[in-house]
């Protein structure tokens, strides 16, 4: 296809404003699917997107109309993912901006005007769901215009009832700009993200830039130099179809034998090995995880099994990392590094869903910037590897501006556990008579504990959350230990602010002291700073525990209760001597929960 | 262990190969007035027909004893045990027709204890008189508590006043009785407890039986602890109680021979120690347990299910459960430490062929370091901090 007949365009829009479901009319409308092949959220192929209602892989597809060929890219639509998202907008030209008819712009919608604007990308704002009783575009026209948008140019659709979708596909085409033809310069394809196939290894999805590629060619990834030779190439269909080349401005696939998803980053360039481009395509980052937390088998001898499953997701998903890690209470694990707590989840669903797997999942971490006495910079992910307390230095930890948008009967409660949650108020303001917009910056070790939760509970459900990092600051943090029979913990310990140390250990100990079953000896639970023990509680010894009755000879049943304590003692993890619980290592997670 | 149907081809014929030649009987009684709040046992509210009702079920109970009679070889009986349920909802007329209907097929030993459980509101003079007549020898009645606030709370149809009729009924009857009591449950105090066994030393049983309250899921006392309507007992109280009550009875010369179980000397029960012992016994009545000294069965815990397989001629069994040698000698030591002379090395060692020290060696070095178990030359038995934690000693045994 020559270039002056391509269009590549992606969708953007904030969760649930009906992206997924205007891919799909557009691929119906465009005859791409046959109706056996169609179901709803195609492009959304994973079960647990579909579930979510969430897009985690971008996911492209070639569509035909009208004599042109049109290459969508559907976009992870969660800030966990905005990288992946930057990247996918780089290989396109144009954006639909999706924006619900009844919610107007949200501050995802925003962000992603901001992004599509920074890919100088040709905007068509899409005004979605004008089905609803409830919408009102020309609210949302005007919504456009204070963000600089022409409301003129915006398209009204209703993609669950079909409508405007084909003034939609002309619109492409008419003010979407044809890729630029420069198809004489070397070679350079954007990778914008890839899937691995256990037979074909990694197979990067690709924008050509410049040049073009067919079977055969010798390629070389530009950050680090490895050379393939292409075995094959072709586009989606959206299940991918071999052809002879891509050329200039075309999105497709490269089979060329690549092992592994760290030679084959999202954002690297591909050249060719004989005919190399001078400079690769701007925006390549090594993306790294914010949120960490430690995974352990809750059967030690499921290690094997855990591990290969991580490699497994890996190979799908280099923004996922995982290094084997050892801890006194929960044995041999991994820390594992996600981009945000929604990655967190979706990887341990994963792994429980499809490898079957029974995890304890230690309380999520961020990455604190440690600076010691001797003015050494570490960044530390896991509290129970703090240097002692008069070793340190500075400690920082990442911030982040959150946005939370709700009926304003809530601001009250709100407000109080943003504050509670060390939040720093930015700004307030109405959205609609009744919706109003908060906004704080926040320690982003507040919002991965159980802040959500507490939120929804306190909104009844209405709040929605939105945040982005803003970058490290000082704080005055201190590393709390859990000593359990005056063993310290390390799976336990978490890094608190100074001042709440004292509540969050109270909180903690006595979370503890409920889930851990007497034993034969009584055990302190103590939370300590360094060796000053902040709060102490015990756990008195077990002094009664016989069955009575054994009824009309019943020894089945009373054999079955037997049992069932001593497997109960099994599962639990050994710590010195003290059985413990799997859920307590959860604990942490849950503290000062709300009222 | 295996668990079979007991419909398996040739599983009942093996079962009752294995019982010897003398050994006791249970009759599983599953009828009550009204469920108790923290029962979970099997056992159904009779209110209206009783006499006509327990007709049908003595009809049936007959008809188990005519196939047991057939198959079993050796027909000699040590105990009866009547439990329920309520036994003494069974009129002396009809119980006189199980009992000589026992007869026809078992020859009893010389000294057979005879045991009916009874309940407070259903014993009268003459009732325990017709028992006595028929042969009962031992009455076990369930009082629970003195307290009226208490018997309330545990859902009993009895008042304290009917319990002390009771009591003393069977107290002037010169019949050997137990009474049953608990302890330990929501909002139970030490003081009401003591007074609840003084008032029970008053009148003299030759066997009393304390058992703490265990909440059972899905009983009503366990609901409302859930739903936080009541607050369950601490371990401390349950503890401080125990300790009471074996104060008081061993003071009043009772002998504390089991870990709930306190008697005068020679008044110790005959058929519980059965069970204590590991010895065998054959189970009739619905949801009735039996073990023939290497395998355990149960019956079918539906009555309609038990009529109809008995009207079809066929034993009313639902599962047999096989147990390996391991199983066999665990279960010994689970159930034999129960009692407080705890359990022969010689007697473990002419049953299974092997020294007891050679199968838990470890296991009863590790519990006597732990200060729960104690060893003489003969036995092995539960110290008295084991007697508190039994559950511990008992765990270590199980394979």
């Amino acid at each position: 296809m020559e270039v002056e007949k391509i269009r590549n365009f992606c969708i953007i829009a904030h969760i649930d404003h009906g992206k997924s479901t205007l891919a799909d009319r557009i691929l119906e409308k465009t005859d791409t699917l046959s109706d056996r092949e169609m179901k709803d959220q195609v492009l959304d192929s994973m079960d647990l997107e579909r579930e979510r209602g969430i897009t985690i892989k971008a996911q492209p597809v070639r569509l035909l109309y009208d004599g042109f060929e049109l290459n969508l890219i559907d976009t992870p639509g969660h800030v966990d993912f905005s990288y992946e998202v930057s990247r996918s907008l780089a290989a396109c030209e144009g954006a639909l901006l999706v924006i619900d008819a009844a919610q107007g712009i949200e501050a995802q919608t925003m962000s992603n005007i901001y992004l599509a604007l920074e890919h100088d990308l040709d905007i068509i704002p899409v005004i979605n769901k004008i089905d609803l009783d409830a919408s009102d575009p020309e609210w949302v026209k005007e919504q456009l215009l204070e963000v600089g948008l022409d409301p003129d140019e915006a398209l009204l659709t209703s993609a669950k009832e079909g409508t405007g979708i084909d003034a939609l596909l002309e619109a492409v085409i008419d003010r979407v700009s044809p890729p630029r033809d420069n198809s004489s310069k070397p070679l350079r394809a954007l990778v914008f993200d890839s899937v691995y196939d256990s037979y074909q290894g990694v197979i990067p999805y690709v924008r050509i830039i410049d040049g073009e590629i067919a079977p055969g060619d010798k390629i070389k990834m530009m950050s680090n130099n490895n050379v393939y030779e292409v075995d094959e190439v072709g586009s989606f269909s959206p299940q991918m179809r071999e052809a002879d080349s891509l050329k200039c401005g075309e999105v497709g696939y490269i089979i060329a034998g690549i092992k592994e998803i760290r030679n084959c980053r999202v954002g690297d360039t591909v050249t060719g090995a004989h005919r190399e481009a001078k400079e690769p395509l701007p925006g390549y980052k090594e993306v790294k995880p914010m949120v960490f937390s430690g995974l352990y088998p809750s059967e030690n001898n499921d290690y094997e099994l855990l591990k290969e499953a991580l490699d497994k997701l890996q190979l799908n998903d280099a923004s996922f990392t995982f290094e084997p890690e050892t801890s006194e209470a929960l044995g041999y694990g991994f820390r594992c590094g996600f981009l945000g707590l929604l990655h967190m989840e979706i990887i341990q669903e994963r792994l429980e869903r499809e490898y079957d797997l029974d995890l304890v999942v230690t309380a999520p971490s961020v990455v604190y910037r440690v600076t010691t006495s001797q003015g050494e910079v570490k960044e530390i992910e896991n509290p129970a590897l703090f240097p002692e307390k008069n070793k340190i230095e500075k400690i920082e930890e990442p911030f982040v501006n959150t946005e939370i948008k709700l009926p304003d009967e809530y601001i009250g409660p709100v407000m109080e556990l943003c504050e509670n949650n060390r939040g720093e108020f930015e700004d307030m303001q109405y959205l609609t008579r009744d919706r109003v917009s908060l906004k704080y910056n926040m320690p982003l070790s507040e919002i991965i504990t159980d802040f959500f939760g507490r939120l929804k509970s306190r909104s009844r459900g209405y709040a929605t959350l939105d945040y982005t990092i803003e970058g490290y600051r000082a704080s005055d943090l201190v590393k709390m230990d859990i000593l359990v029979n005056k063993e310290p913990v390390d799976a336990l310990s978490t890094v608190v602010y100074e001042d709440d140390a004292y509540n969050i250990g109270q909180d903690i100990a006595k979370k503890l002291k409920e889930v851990i079953p007497r034993q034969m000896f009584k055990v302190p639970i103590q939370a300590a700073v360094g060796s000053n023990v902040i709060c102490r509680v015990t756990i008195p010894a077990r002094k009664k525990d016989v069955l009575q009755k054994c009824y009309g000879g019943d020894v089945s049943r009373k054999r079955k209760l037997l049992e069932r304590q001593k497997e109960g003692k099994k599962r639990m993890k050994q710590v010195g001597s003290v059985d413990i619980p799997q859920e307590a290592f959860m604990t942490i997670l849950e503290r000062g929960s709300d009222e | 262990m295996n668990r079979s149907s007991f419909s398996a081809p040739g599983v009942n014929t093996d079962l009752f190969q294995d019982f010897p030649r003398t050994f006791s009987l249970y009759i599983h009684v599953p009828f009550c007035r009204n469920k108790c709040s923290y029962c979970d046992f099997y056992s159904l509210p009779v209110k209206k027909n009783t006499e006509e009702f327990f007709r049908t079920y003595t009809a049936f109970l007959g008809r188990e004893l005519d196939l047991y009679g057939k198959i079993l070889s050796s027909k000699r009986l040590q105990s009866i045990y009547l439990g329920g349920g309520t036994p003494s909802l069974f009129s002396p007329e009809l119980l006189a027709e199980v009992l000589v209907k026992i007869q026809d097929h078992f020859s009893l030993s010389a000294a057979a204890e005879i045991t009916l459980e009874a309940n407070p509101e259903s014993l009268t003079e003459k009732k325990i008189q017709n028992y006595v007549q028929l042969g009962v020898n031992r009455i076990s009645l369930g009082v629970q508590s003195f307290q009226d606030q208490e018997l309330s709370l545990l859902g009993r149809c009895h008042t304290a006043d009917r319990a002390h009729t009771a009591a003393g009924l069977l107290q002037n009857s010169r019949v050997n009785f137990n009474i049953d009591l608990i302890f330990a449950f929501p909002g139970h105090t030490v003081k009401s407890w003591s007074d609840t066994l003084d008032q029970a030393l008053q009148f003299a049983p030759d066997h009393v039986s304390i058992y703490n309250l265990e909440l059972k899921k899905g009983t009503p006392l366990a609901d409302q602890i859930e739903a936080g309507e009541r607050e369950p007992t601490t371990e401390e109280i349950d503890l401080q109680m125990y300790k009471k009550a074996r104060f008081k009875l061993i003071q009043a010369g009772y002998d504390h021979y089991e870990i709930s179980n306190f008697a005068h000397p020679d008044r110790q029960s005959v058929h519980n120690k059965i069970y204590w012992q590991y010895r065998p016994y054959l189970g009739l009545g619905p949801a009735a347990h039996g073990f023939s000294g290497q395998k355990r069965y149960y019956n079918t815990d539906s009555l309609e299910t038990y009529y109809s397989r008995l009207e079809r001629g066929k034993l009313p069994g639902a599962e047999v459960i096989d147990l390996s040698k391991q199983d066999l000698r665990a279960e010994k030591m689970m159930m034999g430490l129960r009692l407080l002379r705890g359990v022969s090395k010689e007697e473990f060692a002419d049953r299974f062929a092997v020294n007891l020290e050679d199968v838990y060696g470890l296991e009863i070095e590790k519990l006597k370091r732990q200060g729960l178990l104690g060893e003489s030359e003969k036995r092995v038995f539960l110290t008295d901090k084991g007697i508190f934690l039994g559950n511990r000693v008992f765990q270590e045994f199980l394979p």
